[in-house]
């Protein structure tokens, strides 16, 4: 920058060079008149002096007195300003002469004369240097106190320009440097003088538009900032050949990048990486450069860490003051997060629908105005027997499927009050006539726009024996409990009873020593009283004692079965063969008593090809199945009428992770209230003496209890009965033996 | 010469039944005492070469009154005679020395019991 002249400066000098001139001026016109005035008075002098001198002189010159003449003229010339004196009488003859030589500023000449009569000259010249002296003195004079003048003026110039000009222009100076460096809040800068006061309003005033305007401007800015900023969606600004040139956190956080900086500074700015599909950010500009609008696409980015996310991106396209294309402002919106949501609202739809259409549970949906049936499942068809097309557009009335009509009016009701229905027994009517036992619960539902009651129905037939052999189970387990507290003191009066019995035995023995000595020494014939024993029967009696005795015993015992768990006796079995004793035992154990031959009966085998061994007790597994056959085969022999081809058939059936073994006989079967009871431990159906009722306790026992298998029976009265055993799997591998026997 | 028995059971007609019947066969001598405690004094008087314990007993029960006949000296063999059925979840016989054919429960053939006794006695 080219040095600036100082204003201040130029001005003091001027105003130094005026007066200068003005001082030069005055001075000049004064000297002038002052030497005017000195040449004037030296004029007079010289009149004064020659008029004195030809006075003086007229009587010495007419008494041509030359002495007198020369002292007077000497006393003259005495003066310093005298420079030529000069007397001459009448005839020109010099009387005195005085010349310095000197230049000389006036000569004037006078005639002495007395009477009128010219009797001399006077010739007088006064020197000019006193006068020059005394005008030099006045101009040095006059020059320095111009000077001083001037130099007093220049100073006092400047110092009352510094004073009136600078300071206020600092300080307006400084008000405008504030403004420059952002600072519009300046107060009054002091400067007090009229001159100055319009422009310090008009400064002061300009700064608070400045203010005025700066704040509205930074408002609207943070305004938009805080948009920007806080916008969920990206907010993107790029040049239309890709360059990123602005982008906000949000926009930064959708591509995985820690703050907005960090994505700025990413990529070189460059925006094509982000696109998953390189083409794609192409295809877009091109269509957006064809439409008049802004325009939203689908599309898939890449994050920072290169995973993909769809987005929506709408963009528009901003053109220059020319009309050409030049910036691409959008935003991105990240709707990965609303399509796996959507895709979740799919799956989840799907699996209620399959839920629905699988569920194990009969469900039905009806409309509530007319009770049509809108939708049912595959358990409903599966267990009324009603398919789809035959259900849907019926009524439940019209499908018969409420068998109590009361029941159908509790349903209505409760729905219609308080909309809810909470397993409620419900008995359902199915296709073939059957009932089954459900438990209804029911809530209505929105389909579409018609109010529907949606039913679910369980079918509990299963739970219910469940629950009843739980109830069996429970009963026996308490048996088994009394049976062990009482089974000690039992035990010991039987034992008393056992002893004494054998000792009545022995002692009335006729060939035991002991008794013959006794005998004798008290003159009994010992043979008499063996006769005596036989004829009153006594030897019965106590052999009555002595089984009563064993088989009370033996009840005790098998009450305490239930309170045992088997002692890991556990082997790997090979149920055949255990089954097949259990049959050979049940053949040996032809009694009278028992009234029936099991060798009568034809067994039955069927047996699934590679049949598992299973890991179990043998003996009691071998002690279940006795008791089944025993009293199959005691059912079968009481039937009346007498059953023509009595046979039994044994099932042993593999499934994934258990086995199925039946126990199936063609016998007159159990009527409902015995098959209720048939596990109870007591309850018998034989003659007393033939069956401890026992048996089949004892059996459900060891099934379910030491071996965590189940047992169940199915049977009709007229057509026989079923047992079924179910044995959980544990240790896996074929059995390895060839075939099962089939109709030994 | 007489084997020496010893019953100990705190039911009387149980052991007044047993000591009856063993009584009739003539190489017995049958004590009997209705407690553990009773039956060691007696048995410290005079050794026994048998004897038949119920494990319930008033005081000290069977299995330690074998014990102690043992550690004592006073008695080489012995028979479990008891009604309680579940017996084996406490007590271990064969840390007591004994067999399953040693234990009787009650009620039990007499004469099963006597063929084990003289089996005993004669195996000693």
């Amino acid at each position: 920058m080219a040095s600036r002249k100082s204003l201040f400066r130029r001005l003091s000098l001027s105003l130094g060079l005026l007066s200068t001139v003005i001082i030069l001026v005055v001075s000049t016109l004064v000297f002038f008149f002052l030497s005017w005035r000195v040449g004037n008075q030296m004029q007079e002098r010289a009149a004064n002096t020659i008029t004195f001198l030809a006075q003086a002189l007229e009587t010495p010159f007419w008494a041509l007195d030359r002495e007198s003449a020369a002292a007077v003229a000497e006393a003259t010339s005495m003066d310093v300003n005298v420079g030529l004196l000069e007397l001459r009488d009448s005839r020109g003859e010099e009387w005195f002469g005085y010349n310095t030589g000197n230049s000389l500023f006036i000569i004037r000449e006078a005639e002495v004369r007395h009477d009128g009569q010219v009797i001399g000259f006077i010739r007088l010249g006064l020197e000019d240097s006193v006068r020059q002296k005394s005008l030099a003195g006045i101009g040095l004079a006059g020059g320095g106190i111009a000077l001083l003048v001037i130099i007093a003026q220049y100073c006092l110039a400047k110092r009352l320009l510094r004073h009136y000009f600078q300071q206020p222009f600092a300080a307006l100076d400084s008000l405008v440097g504030a403004y420059a460096r952002g600072n519009y809040t300046q107060v009054d800068p002091g400067v007090y003088y009229t001159e100055f006061e319009p422009l310090v309003n008009a400064f002061l005033g300009m700064g608070q538009t400045i203010e005025r305007q700066v704040s509205t401007l930074a408002e609207s800015e943070e305004k938009y900032r805080v948009i920007f900023d806080n916008s969920p969606v990206g907010i993107f600004r790029s040049t239309l050949d890709g360059e990123l040139l602005e982008g906000n956190v949000a926009l930064g956080h959708m591509f995985g990048y820690s703050s907005r900086e960090d994505f700025l500074a990413s990529n070189g700015l460059r925006v094509e990486p982000v696109y998953a599909d390189s083409s794609a950010r192409e295809a877009y500009l091109r269509e957006l450069l064809a439409s008049p609008k802004a325009l939203s696409r689908e599309m898939k980015f890449v994050r920072k860490d290169g995973m993909y996310f769809e987005g929506v991106l709408t963009a528009s396209i901003q053109q220059d003051a020319d009309g050409r294309p030049v910036f691409l402002n959008g935003v991105v919106e990240d709707v990965s997060a609303r399509k796996q949501a959507e895709e979740r609202l799919r799956q989840s739809e799907e699996k209620f629908s399959r839920l629905f259409r699988l569920s194990p549970d009969v469900i039905v949906v009806m409309n509530m105005t007319e009770g049509r049936i809108v939708d049912v499942n595959e358990a409903f068809s599966r267990l009324t027997g009603f398919a789809y097309h035959e259900a849907v557009g019926k009524t439940a009335q019209e499908l018969g499927l409420y068998t109590d009509p009361a029941m159908r009016e509790f349903v209505r009701r409760r729905m219609q009050t308080t909309g809810q229905i909470d397993n409620v027994d419900f008995s359902l009517g199915c296709k073939d006539g059957r009932t089954i036992s459900c438990v209804l619960s029911s809530q209505l539902l929105t389909v579409g726009d018609e109010s529907c009651v949606m039913a679910v129905l369980r079918d509990v037939t299963e739970f219910k024996r469940m629950q009843e052999l739980m109830i069996q189970s429970e009963k026996m387990i308490s048996v088994g409990g009394i049976a062990a507290g009482v089974a000690h003191e039992i035990n010991n009066p039987l034992g008393i009873i056992m002893v004494s019995s054998q000792n009545l035995v022995q002692r009335t023995r006729p060939d035991f020593p002991k008794n013959i000595e006794v005998a004798e020494n008290i003159g009994l014939d010992m043979n008499l009283f063996d006769r005596y024993m036989q004829v009153r029967g006594l030897y019965d009696f106590v052999k009555n004692i002595q089984d009563a005795a064993v088989r009370a015993a033996d009840i005790i015992r098998h009450m305490l079965d239930f309170s045992r768990r088997s002692e890991s006796r556990r082997t790997t079995c090979d149920l055949r063969s255990v089954i097949k004793r259990a049959t050979h035992l049940a053949g040996n154990d032809f009694d009278l008593k028992k009234s029936y031959d099991f060798k009568q009966i034809e067994i039955f085998w069927e047996c699934d090809d590679n049949f598992p061994v299973v890991s179990c007790t043998e003996t009691e597994i071998e002690q279940v199945f006795l008791n089944l056959f025993r009293n199959a085969a005691q059912a079968m022999a009481s039937a009346q009428p007498q059953i023509v081809e009595p046979r039994i058939v044994v099932r042993m059936k593999a499934e994934a992770d258990r086995v199925v073994l039946e126990v199936e006989d063609n016998g007159p079967g159990m009527p409902p209230e015995v098959q209720r009871r048939a596990f109870e431990p007591f309850f018998t159906t034989k003659p007393p003496g033939v069956g401890t009722g026992l048996g089949l306790s004892v059996s459900y026992f060891i099934i379910t209890r030491s071996h965590d298998g189940q047992m169940r029976l199915e049977s009709r009265p007229g057509q026989g009965t079923r047992f079924i055993i179910e044995l959980p799997l544990s240790g896996p591998g074929p059995q390895k033996e060839d075939e099962c026997i089939h109709d030994s | 010469m007489h084997s020496r028995l010893m019953i100990i059971d705190d039911e009387e007609h149980i052991r007044s039944a047993l000591a009856c019947f063993l009584e009739d066969f003539e190489d017995f001598h049958v004590r009997s005492a209705h407690s553990a405690e009773l039956a060691l004094q007696e048995l410290q008087r005079e050794q026994a070469d048998l004897c038949i314990v119920d494990i319930r007993l008033p005081a000290m029960n069977g299995p330690e009154f074998i014990r102690v006949c043992r550690e004592q000296g006073l008695c080489r063999h012995h028979i479990l005679h008891t009604g309680s059925t579940d017996f084996r979840r406490y007590v271990d016989i064969e840390t007591l020395g004994m067999c399953d054919d040693d234990v009787f429960q009650k009620p039990c053939d007499s004469m099963v019991m006597l063929e084990r006794i003289r089996k005993v006695l004669r195996e000693s």
